[in-house]
């Protein structure tokens, strides 16, 4: 596990890991001290000595103990920094390789899942940075120490303690049955998880009853219930059996010690002090112990955690360079074509080709999205993997030439699934084409980075993605140096200057989540408001004024795609 | 006008209707219903 953590090539500071191991190890061997302290003290006293000539030792005994106790605290203050910054730093990682999927990836996973992955997968993780490495040194040195320690007061003793381990096998045996049902436990979580998101929105709720399938509901979640009693009820008599097994495993410890020391008292080689002494060692030894052979149950929780923050750090399908913006794109060429089809085709890519692995196994996904992506249907990405039969080929566009001057406005008119869409999504560079080349503004979007392109293209969707913040926020996002005069131009310009005046909070009014707290015209309208304001910004940046707008409105009975310059 | 993947017809909305096409029956369709 250590090799598979230097592996995923976080930056470590091993100087800030040095005094920690320090610590960690003082923290494990100075209580060691203190048995041995004591045993000489109660033989000292057995031979008459007072209080006053034992007070120095008594004061090392107190010097020990608080030295392991601050070693300690000083450990874990240091190791839970170290080890939370390791994780974040993963995270952080995480995150920006979940930045950059293909938008069809998008399609194929539910929003929940990535949530997950961030949170609950990355809080299995954690322990791997912080509890288990400390446990694991603190134990183990404490282990040694004892050893060491037994070892100087009789070699009986710690031929006694080597013994330890054997009888711990019972407890060995009984975490092996609860990590089996671990996994189990986490298959039925989510399918408790799953089953409470696919039933329990508006949406959701409204077609199982449409199904009339609401009782069925209730009967499926009452069997996920019932498994999951039986595994909680396993689990927990197998944790039950561990704890007493460990309990007995040490009082037979102590019965054998006091046997020993007994027999080694009589016959004069050891004194009383030492017999005490090595009692005392059977329950510092507890701890130590108990850190090493209790890694197993974290250590297999965060290896299933590292597994599916791994499988989205290894896809090819995340962490894409072609998304973010570059740091030097190409120029525009400035002429009047602003948008030019050469040659366009386009083929769904299979599922397969978008999905992330551990992400994508979740079906539903695309209810997730918004805009024009809405629009992609999963099956087109099953098509594509040869699921749909030869008579629905996954190619959506064939052959398409066209170029649009400034100053135009164009309408894409075609049935149902005709690909309006995906004409739209070639036009932004959210997608490339299969074959020919699309160029925005001279540029071939094949060159562009997806940010880069969006430079030039505004877009108003059919479904509209607002985020929930101010209606200012909304309208500034990701364009700097936007006053509020700029913003309420913006809103007049778009048609929305009544709504405005009407607000009580103005540009603070928050718009809910998704938007909701408007209609869907008003938030078509919002996104042209944003449209227009990044014209105005490129016009004061000093780019082309070129292709600054276009818009996507969908008609009562068929849709259409306006293009407008 | 795009159908079965390619441009099939392009124009404006007169010259379309004018022609009688696809687009015109498709906008035919719409108006009816």
């Amino acid at each position: 596990m250590f090799k598979r953590v230097m592996r995923l090539g976080l930056a470590v500071d091993w100087i800030k890991v040095l005094p920690i191991v320090l610590c960690t190890a003082l923290a494990a061997g100075l209580p060691v001290g203190v048995p041995l302290l004591l045993g000489r003290i109660i033989d000292a006293a057995l031979h008459g000595a007072g209080l006053v000539a034992l007070l120095p030792l008594l004061g090392l005994v107190a010097a020990f103990a608080s030295g392991a106790a601050l070693a300690e605290v000083l450990a874990n203050t240091l190791g839970a920094r170290l080890g939370y910054g390791l994780s974040w730093q993963l995270a952080r990682r995480l995150y920006a390789e979940l930045l950059r999927m293909p938008l069809l990836s998008y399609t194929t996973i539910n929003p929940g899942v990535l949530n997950s992955r961030l949170t609950n997968d990355m809080r299995m993780v954690d322990p791997l940075f912080t509890t288990v490495p400390l446990a694991t040194v603190h134990g183990w040195v404490g282990l040694a120490a004892v050893a060491i320690a037994l070892g100087t007061i009789n070699v009986w003793f710690l031929a006694a303690f080597v013994l330890v381990p054997l009888a711990l096998v019972a407890v060995r045996f009984a975490e092996g049955r609860i990590n089996a049902t671990i996994k189990a436990s986490y298959e039925i979580n989510a399918a408790v998880a799953s089953q409470i998101e696919s039933t329990t929105s508006g949406d959701a709720v409204s077609l199982v009853r449409q199904a009339r399938a609401t009782a069925a509901e209730e009967r499926r979640f009452a069997g996920l219930a019932d498994q999951s009693v039986a595994l909680a009820a396993r689990m927990d008599n197998w944790r039950a059996v561990i704890s007493v097994a460990y309990r007995l495993c040490f009082d037979l410890i102590t019965v054998l010690f006091l046997g020993i020391g007994v027999l080694l008292a009589s016959a004069g080689q050891i004194s009383i002090g030492s017999v005490v002494s090595a009692l005392f060692f059977v329950g510092l030894v507890r701890q130590p112990l108990g850190e090493v052979v209790g890694q197993r149950y974290p250590l297999i929780r965060a290896g299933m955690g590292l597994d599916r923050v791994e499988a989205v750090l290894h896809s090819p399908n995340t962490g894409l360079e072609t998304v973010a913006a570059a740091a030097r794109p190409p120029e525009p060429v400035v002429n009047d074509e602003v948008l030019v089809f050469e040659q366009v085709g386009y083929t769904y890519p299979g599922r397969q080709a978008v999905a992330v692995k551990t992400l994508s196994d979740v079906a539903g996904a695309s209810s997730g999205m918004s805009g024009f992506l809405s629009g992609v249907p999963l099956t087109r990405l099953d098509e594509a993997d040869g699921g749909g039969g030869a008579e629905q080929p996954a190619r959506i566009l064939g052959d398409i030439s066209f170029a649009v001057r400034r100053g135009e406005t164009v309408a894409i008119a075609g049935h149902s699934g005709s690909g309006k869409s995906t004409l739209i999504s070639l036009a932004c560079g959210s997608i490339r084409p299969s074959a020919g080349t699309v160029r925005l503004a001279g540029i071939d979007t094949a060159e562009l980075t997806e940010e880069d392109a969006w430079r030039f293209v505004s877009l108003v969707s059919q479904d509209v993605y607002l985020r929930d913040a101010p209606l200012r926020d909304n309208l500034s996002y990701g364009l700097e140096h936007a006053t509020d005069d700029r913003l309420v131009d913006a809103l007049h310009e778009a048609g929305l200057g009544e709504l405005l005046r009407q607000l009580p909070d103005g540009l603070d009014t928050m718009v809910g989540q998704r938007g909701k707290r408007f209609s869907g015209g008003e938030r078509q309208r919002i996104a042209i408001a944003r449209a227009v304001r990044k014209a105005f910004s490129m016009r004061s940046t000093g780019l082309p004024p070129i292709a600054p707008c276009w818009w996507w409105s969908i008609g009562h009975r068929r849709s259409s795609g306006r293009i407008a310059w | 006008m795009i159908e079965g993947g390619s441009v099939v017809e392009h124009g404006t909305h007169a010259e379309l209707i004018a022609a009688g096409g696809r687009y015109a029956a498709m906008h035919r369709a719409g108006g009816q219903g």
